[in-house]
């Protein structure tokens, strides 16, 4: 409302400065006019009528020499169609009046239009010799009444160019103003309810219609940078989740490795206690004992290890510093070996381990230790999350794929995965959940750690599961090392 | 001003009427134009021609001297010198001159007659008495006979016009 109260201040501000601009403008010219009239009907009647008496005059000389006052009486006589002659004389040279002619006009007017009485003399001549003087007197109100005249004349005019002057300025104001108003409507319903379904059209002035498309693009403008800023502010949103998700498994890892870390060291303190016990005792019962001691003591150093080299990998791997190194091998022989390894962890489980390789896969040329550590942390997630089941690895080329991609099928009949442990699976320090690393143990890092690796050498790994039913992972990898499977 | 009194009102006595007479006879000459040709012989001269000693003669001669357009006013009396003479331009008509008219009326000259009340068709100008005033009328043919211009304000003053 203010706004509008602004616009219908532009409107009659408008109309004021355009009628006031013509009314000073007209009051300039018609003064200037009535001055002008006023001093040219001054000068023209005073010439007119000096005229007047020439004419007169010439035509009394005869009339004078001859003293013929009868023609003299009629042609002075004629002066009364000259209403603003009031009398006249003819004059001797002696001065004396031959004839005189007063007009029956005199004194007739308003008293505001009396008084100003102008004498004019013209001497009657024959050839060269003055024979008389004819006297007028000219009244020049006549000057005034036509001066009021035209000073009735160009008040009235200048009265209805001011109403159409008014009128302009009115429809001159409205259609300024109209616009403005639309789009100021516009631009409020935009403010209020952030609505630019529909832009603003309007008609009129170039320079508003401008300012209208200038409006409807700096909205669009906006509107494009809204949702720009929304898909932004979405994308911080996650990538604060992700990194709060990262944290908590940070923070989940290393209590976990805490625990990891203590286990084989708290074994190896302990068992190398005893062993140092059992020999100072030195007794056959006590040396078998002691052997089997060490046996841990060397196990618990070895899963010490494992985990070691599983954080330096991953390290390694996060810093771009791990170099593949491909040379030519045998599949065959690497799953074979990889099978011999899994074996006994399926055996614990009391899982049956099934091998399928196609015919056509035979040799590759890539990393096989980082495709054997891959096959390896799968193999031995399927057998670790399956109990008495079935893990299965199949072999197989990737069909219709020219570049020969040798797809490694791992399926299980184990635990499974809901869909929002497969979306965390492959982040780093991830598993299921922390109960499942309670229950299972690991330290989350060798599915991260084989994605990575798959990466590496231009594979990637997919993975299909159904929660209390078992799980599909697929590693696909290139034959010959260099043909990525995304290129 | 010469004129101013000589007007057309006829008061008493003889020689008042003739200086009347000669006054309107001047202004007559006033108010008339001859061709420049007339004026040839004595380009200074305007020769009145009234022959004999007639009483209009003596008030003739107070005009004699004066200047109108330039040119002296000669009056010429004799009638001898009236017959030879070219350089008339008014002829005076007085007494039984109408010979003399005849003669004359084919030249640059205005001819006036002065007798009250007499007709002439030769007289391009002649003196008419009305009442107690001395009026006159004008004869637009004799003035073109005898091959002078009288001006139409001079015209507008007579009494009659033929």
């Amino acid at each position: 409302m203010f706004f509008a109260r602004q616009m219908m201040r532009l409107s009659s501000r408008i109309t004021i400065i355009a009628v006031t601009s013509v009314a000073v403008s007209l009051l300039i010219t018609t003064t200037a006019f009535v001055i002008y009239e006023f001093y040219r009907l001054d000068r023209d009647i005073r010439r007119h009528h000096r005229i007047i008496a020439e004419v007169i005059a010439n035509d009394l000389s005869a009339a004078v020499v001859f003293e013929d006052d009868q023609t003299l009486e009629e042609k002075l006589h004629s002066l009364r169609f000259t209403p603003a002659v009031t009398g006249a004389h003819v004059l001797s040279m002696e001065g004396a009046a031959l004839v005189s002619y007063e007009s029956v006009y005199r004194d007739a007017g308003a008293f505001w239009l009396q008084g100003n009485i102008e004498e004019i003399r013209i001497p009657i001549m024959i050839d060269e010799d003055q024979v008389g003087v004819l006297v007028l007197s000219v009244d020049l109100a006549a000057t005034r009444v036509e001066f009021i005249r035209t000073c009735f004349l160009s008040v009235t005019l200048s009265s209805a160019v001011l109403v159409v002057a008014f009128i302009f300025a009115r429809r001159l104001a409205a259609r300024t103003v109209a616009p403005l108003s639309n789009l100021q409507a516009a631009m409020d319903k935009f403010r209020r309810y952030a609505d630019c379904s529909n832009m603003t059209r309007v008609r009129g002035f170039k320079e508003i219609v401008r300012l209208c498309d200038s409006f409807n693009a700096m909205i669009s403008e906006i509107h494009s940078r809204d949702e720009k800023l929304y898909r932004l502010v979405k994308e911080i949103g996650e990538a604060r989740d992700q990194a709060e998700q990262a944290n908590l498994a940070k923070s989940q890892f290393l209590a976990n490795m805490s625990h990891e870390l203590r286990t084989p060291l708290n074994a190896i303190i302990n068992y190398a206690e005893m062993v140092e016990e059992e020999l100072e005792d030195l007794k056959g019962s006590t040396l078998a004992n002691a052997k089997e001691d060490m046996r841990r003591i060397r196990n618990a150093g070895k899963q010490l290890l494992q985990l070691i080299n599983e954080i330096l990998d991953l390290s390694k791997i996060e810093a771009g510093k791990m170099e593949v190194d491909p040379h030519d091998f045998s599949i065959r022989e690497l799953v074979s070996e990889v099978i011999n390894i899994v074996s006994p962890l399926a055996e614990k489980n009391g899982n049956t381990l099934h091998l399928d390789i196609a015919d056509d896969i035979q040799r590759a040329y890539t990393d096989s230790h980082k495709l054997r550590q891959c096959l390896l942390n799968l193999l031995s997630n399927a057998c670790k999350f399956t109990e008495n089941g079935r893990v299965a690895l199949c072999v197989d080329l990737k069909p219709g794929d020219r570049r020969r991609i040798a797809v490694f099928s791992i399926t299980d009949t184990g635990i499974g995965m809901s869909d929002d442990q497969m979306s965390r699976l492959f982040g780093a320090f991830n598993q299921a959940d922390a109960s499942t690393t309670r229950r299972y143990g690991g330290t989350g890092l060798g599915l991260a750690i084989t994605k990575r690796l798959t990466a590496l050498l231009g594979g990637e790994i997919s993975v299909k599961s159904v929660s209390g039913e078992g799980s599909v992972f697929r590693l696909g990898v290139p034959l010959k090392f260099g043909r990525a499977i995304g290129a | 001003m010469l004129l101013s009194g000589v007007g057309v009102k006829a008061h008493a006595g003889a020689d008042r009427e003739n200086e009347l007479k000669a006054a309107m006879i001047y202004n007559f000459v006033r108010f008339t134009h001859w061709p420049d040709t007339a004026f040839s012989g004595s380009p200074e001269e305007l020769v009145i021609c009234s022959p004999g000693e007639g009483p209009i003669n003596a008030a003739l001669g107070k005009i004699e001297g004066k200047r109108i357009r330039g040119k002296r006013i000669v009056l010429e009396k004799n009638p001898d010198a009236v017959l030879r003479s070219n350089e008339c331009r008014v002829l005076v008509a007085g007494q039984a001159l109408d010979e003399a008219f005849q003669l004359r009326r084919s030249e640059n000259i205005l001819i006036i007659s002065v007798r009250d009340n007499v007709e002439s068709d030769l007289a391009s100008i002649r003196m008419i008495r009305v009442g107690r005033q001395i009026r006159f009328a004008v004869n637009l043919a004799a003035a073109k006979a005898g091959g002078v211009e009288i001006s139409s304000k001079l015209i507008d003053l007579a009494v009659k016009v033929d």
